[in-house]
């Protein structure tokens, strides 16, 4: 036994008993489902590290039942094992969420292959969520950040024009946006990665790296630039020790610059989190500061 | 149809066609980059700007986004055209200065060294696989990532896309041949420079393939 | 919290006289007019019956009732009213052209443009959160003459404020009927919903505006199609910014030709500038077109503060151009403002003094637009990318013959060739600078001096021996302990530490002992 187990879906008595016998002999604790109800309660009561579909599942669509899986567990590997495979299908199930599609004659050795490679990549992924969870970071696999996710979206009634506004409450509400939270927005709202991905890059107010409990905005519109709001900026990253763009290591603070903050007869002016603070001096810097915790 | 003149010509076209398709089936040369007759044009690259001149008014218009008009008038090849011609090749070119299409346009149209400290990116951004990946294979495994001169072309978070499904459309219609279709083992790179990734078998032929 | 108006209450008070003064008496409101803002600090903004209490919602009934949507247009075209945003096309025509497309699906849209992106303007901001009904009204107003069922007002996330005060405006003018289905009685339904912007200058232009509300990145597109014929969501689509749309219930409560008999013969009306920088009466001001920059920076800014030199007016944000003072009598319009190299834009005017150096200013818009620049063409984004590296060189003193010039010609085909407008405009800040200020560029990468005294790498702190009374306020502020000398000795600045960071100079000036003792060589 290897310690993973794969759930196979599939109502043919003679698919269930070959694809068992090659798994079994390599290691896996295989379970399998006849019917979609049967698979989605495997689902959700165990733990499970891939999941292989086959087409010949009464009454469901093979595609459907990919897209539907992916969206519980994107994380999750889906192979899709094909009786009657065709090109089409196979690019089609890429698209729904599959890692893999096979035709179901294809040799022993390579559905091995195929198998190891999808539990390869689910590992990578594995190490990565460790890896944030021992930084202390808002972590996606707390049930409570998905839940609140949902929430937000269906403030925006789940629609894919108000990607914006969702990311943007996100942000709020997390301090940044992480690759799962992206990840489970766009699967969704049904917009795909890529895009949410160039939105979530392409404006200044998203951060994909932690954000401090507090932001500091200096404000490098023309009148702080012209009434010394670059020395402004100069002093707050010696006094936090850290440049523009970076977070203090206690994550206190965030500091960054910003262009016009609307307050022009308040020059220089920076802002932390909603409360401004015009006409400073570097002087007055660092007990501003000392009012956030 | 629509009636109009380009350069000493008149030429007749059919509605909605661009200055630049009118200009080709005429013969008439006008630079292009991320202009592709399969895809839908965006009017990025700004090498195939020419002057129209219309009820009076006169100024310059990428070709490839503009629909030739009854009664107007281009001229592809103005002193000021090549002008404008001329800095914004330079200005690929100090991007780029390793990409073939650039150095032979330049030969073309006269334009030699840049005279700005040269980078050495091998993507032009003109976008030409991202709108090819979404138009027409339909998987959209790639898009614009950042904005302004930090833009790039990437999958989501620069790691290989699960939405890729190895076709290798992006490397046969770069401009610049920054993906290459290599037949490969079962382990190659995908998408520039991201990690190893396993690659996928095709289909059809049983072969493993994957750009790089 | 504590929003910025908060702040500007704690300001120091008028002098105690026997009377009140009259605002009409205060050299800053004399000779301004106000319609756009006509209710600033009048009323509570998140009190809709205020607004009713002076006469607001009072042009929505003629609108909907007393006149045809074909009435309305045409009221706007002959007051002449031009788009307040930037480019100041003719709103009555712009509505026109919508009214006029056919939409396939039968949607319309209108939409306020408050992704009000110019550094040293907030007009925008101002009106949203001062008057948000004022907005409100004018795109009811603007919704029926153009047939269109759905609103967007898309407000800067860096606005918490204005989003907060023009959502509550939207709840309130629902209650009332005043939005909505069968909005009075009338059968005409319009619904306005909140957009907060990404943060991304580029929103402003409108195709990556709408690129931005269905959800996108903000990257422009070609046009045409245009907005008027294909916008959000393939339909026809009218986008006017703020102060435009606050201006429409005082046009068609008193008419176009009223309105147009306010300002010069091509621009009309009246203009909300936000007046900042060096000038002694900082803020918003609404005065008739063609009023000269003199009577503007002079009789209402109160001049330059400190008994410094003026020396430009920086005017339309980093698309703008700077205005030198030999052209200080010229009348503010669209038209004389693009004559002297720069545009309305949205209004910002900043005043600049002898100690603003032109070249740095430049650099500043320059690297802002290189930030902002969204990448697609070719142009902007390596263009502008290669004048800020141009312009750096200059103020850091690495500046070579024939610099100006390759700015001038980078400048000519950003210009003619860049996609969007905030392409085909980012030159010009660099452009008015070269053309009013060539002296002050010579000076740099000739004589590698800045005669501002602002670019770092060519000018030193010295301490003035005879002024420094040794009070140590310097050395306690040095972060770099450069500045040594025991206590009322004078003080002595070590060339090789300092880091140039003006705190000494800052704290000699306003809160020394002696004071001025440390200058800039």
């Amino acid at each position: 036994m290897n310690g993973l187990t794969i759930l196979l879906g599939t109502a043919s008595a003679e698919v269930k008993a070959k694809l068992s016998g090659v798994l079994q002999g390599e290691g896996y604790d295989v379970d399998s489902a006849g019917l979609a109800p049967d698979l989605f309660a495997r689902l959700g009561e165990r733990t499970l590290d891939l999941v292989l579909l086959s087409d010949d599942l009464a009454e469901t669509n093979v595609l459907d039942l990919t897209t539907r899986i992916h969206d519980l567990h994107p994380k999750l590997p889906i192979v899709v094992v094909a009786t009657e495979p065709s090109v089409r299908d196979a690019v089609e199930a890429i698209k729904h969420g599959a890692y893999y599609y096979l035709e179901a004659s294809i040799p022993d050795s390579d559905l091995l292959d195929v198998i190891a490679g999808a539990l390869e990549l689910e590992l990578e992924l594995i190490e990565e969520a460790e890896h944030r969870r021992a930084r202390r970071l808002v972590s996606f696999e707390d049930l409570e950040s998905i839940e609140a996710i949902d929430s937000i979206m269906r403030r925006h009634d789940f629609a894919s024009s108000r990607l914006v506004g969702v990311l943007q409450d996100i942000q709020k509400e997390m301090r940044y946006l992480t690759h799962d939270a992206l990840r489970h927005v766009a699967g969704r709202l049904g917009i795909p990665l890529p895009r949410v991905y160039s939105v979530a890059t392409f404006y200044k107010s998203f951060s994909l790296k932690p954000r401090g409990r507090h932001t500091v905005s200096v404000c490098l519109g023309t009148a702080c630039h012209v009434s010394g709001g670059v020395g402004i900026l100069e002093k707050l990253e010696r006094e936090l020790g850290i440049k523009a763009g970076e977070t203090t290591f206690d994550e206190r603070f965030s500091l960054e610059s910003v262009r016009c903050v609307g307050c022009c007869g308040l020059a220089p002016v920076f802002v932390v989190d909603e409360d401004f603070h015009g006409k400073v001096t570097q002087e007055e810097i660092a007990s501003i500061l000392e009012n956030y915790e | 149809m629509v009636s109009f003149r380009m350069n000493r010509r008149t030429l007749k076209v059919e509605d909605g066609t661009t200055v630049l398709e009118a200009a080709r089936d005429a013969g008439i040369y006008i630079p292009t980059l991320c202009y592709h007759p399969a895809l839908e044009s965006v009017g990025a690259c700004r090498l195939c700007m020419v002057e129209l001149s219309h009820r009076g008014r006169t100024g310059h218009v990428a070709a490839c986004v503009t629909p030739a008009v009854d009664g107007s008038t281009v001229k592809t090849d103005t002193p000021a055209v090549k002008r404008i011609r001329k800095t914004v090749l330079e200005l690929l070119i100090a991007r780029c200065p390793e990409v073939a299409i650039l150095r032979e346009l330049g030969e073309r149209l006269g334009v030699g060294e840049p005279p700005y400290p040269l980078e050495n990116e091998a993507c032009l951004l003109c976008g030409i696989c991202v709108r090819a990946c979404r138009e027409i294979v339909g998987a959209e495994a790639i898009g614009f990532a950042e904005r302004g001169a930090a833009s790039e072309v990437l999958p989501p978070f620069a790691v290989p896309s699960a939405r890729c499904i190895s076709c290798g459309t992006c490397t046969t219609v770069c401009p610049a041949r920054t993906f290459e279709l290599s037949k490969v083992d079962a382990v190659g790179t995908m998408h520039g420079d991201s990690d190893d990734v396993r690659t996928r078998k095709c289909v059809v032929c049983d072969e493993h393939y994957t750009s790089s | 919290m504590k929003s910025p108006s908060d702040r500007t209450s704690s300001r120091k008070s008028l002098p105690e006289t026997d009377v009140c003064p009259e605002l009409a008496s205060l050299g800053f409101f004399k000779s301004q007019r106000l319609l756009a803002l006509r209710h600033r600090g009048l009323l509570n903004p998140e009190e809709i019956d205020e607004y009713i209490a002076l006469g607001g919602y009072a042009a929505l009934p003629k609108a909907l009732f007393d006149m045809t949507p074909e009435e309305i247009v045409d009221e706007v075209k002959t007051s002449g009213l031009r788009g307040r945003g930037g480019a100041g096309f003719p709103t009555g025509i712009k509505w026109e052209l919508a009214r006029n497309a056919e939409s396939k699906s039968g949607s319309k849209y209108v939409v306020c443009n408050a992704d009000e992106g110019d550094p040293g303007a907030f007009m925008d901001r101002s009106l949203l959160e001062a008057d948000p009904h004022a907005v409100l009204e004018g795109m009811v107003i603007g919704a029926r003459a153009m047939g269109a069922s759905e609103g967007f007002v898309y407000v800067r996330d860096e606005y918490p404020h204005a989003v907060r005060m023009i959502t509550r405006a939207i709840e309130q003018a629902e209650d009332y009927g005043l939005l909505g289905s069968d909005i009075l009685g009338s059968d005409f339904d319009f619904r306005v919903s909140v957009v907060r912007g990404g943060g991304a200058f580029v929103c402003g232009e409108e195709t990556a505006l709408m690129a931005s509300i269905e959800g996108r990145e903000g990257r422009p597109r070609p046009r045409p199609p245009y907005p008027s014929q294909s916008g959000l969501w393939g339909c026809p689509t009218n986008i006017n910014n703020v102060e435009t749309w606050a201006n429409i219930p005082c046009i068609v409560e008193r008419g176009g030709e009223w309105y147009s008999g306010i300002g010069t013969k091509e621009s009309k009306g009246t203009k909300i500038f936000s007046l900042v920088g060096k000038v002694v009466n900082t803020g918003l001001i609404e005065v008739p077109m063609g009023m000269t920059l003199r009577e503007i920076v002079f009789d209402i800014g109160g001049g330059v503060p400190r008994g410094r030199k003026f020396k430009a007016v920086q005017s339309g944000g980093p698309s703008g151009g700077c205005i030198p003072e030999s052209l200080i009598d010229l009348p503010v319009d669209y038209e004389e403002l693009a004559k002297a190299g720069a545009i309305m834009g949205s209004g910002g005017l900043i005043v600049m003094d002898e100690d603003t150096c032109m070249v740095d200013l430049a650099r500043y818009f320059v690297s802002f637009l290189e930030e902002e620049s969204c990448g697609k063409c070719v142009p902007c984004r390596e263009g502008i990318k290669r004048m800020r590296e141009i312009l750096t060189d200059i103020v850091e003193a690495r500046g070579k013959e024939g610099d100006i010039e390759r700015l001038e010609e980078l400048a000519y085909a950003i210009k003619e060739a860049s996609l969007c407008g905030l392409g085909k405009t980012a030159p010009n800040p660099v452009l008015t600078t070269i053309r009013y200020f060539r002296d002050e560029y010579e000076s740099h990468v000739l004589h590698k001096r800045c005669p501002a005294k602002v670019c770092k790498a060519m000018i030193v702190y010295r301490v003035v021996p005879e002024r420094c009374t040794g009070c140590q306020r310097c050395v306690q502020v040095c972060p770099v302990n450069a500045i040594s000398g025991p206590r009322s000795q004078p003080h002595n600045v070590d060339l090789d530490k300092c880091i140039k960071c003006g705190a000494c100079y800052e704290i000699c000036k306003f809160d020394a002992i002696a004071g001025d003792a440390i200058y800039i060589e």
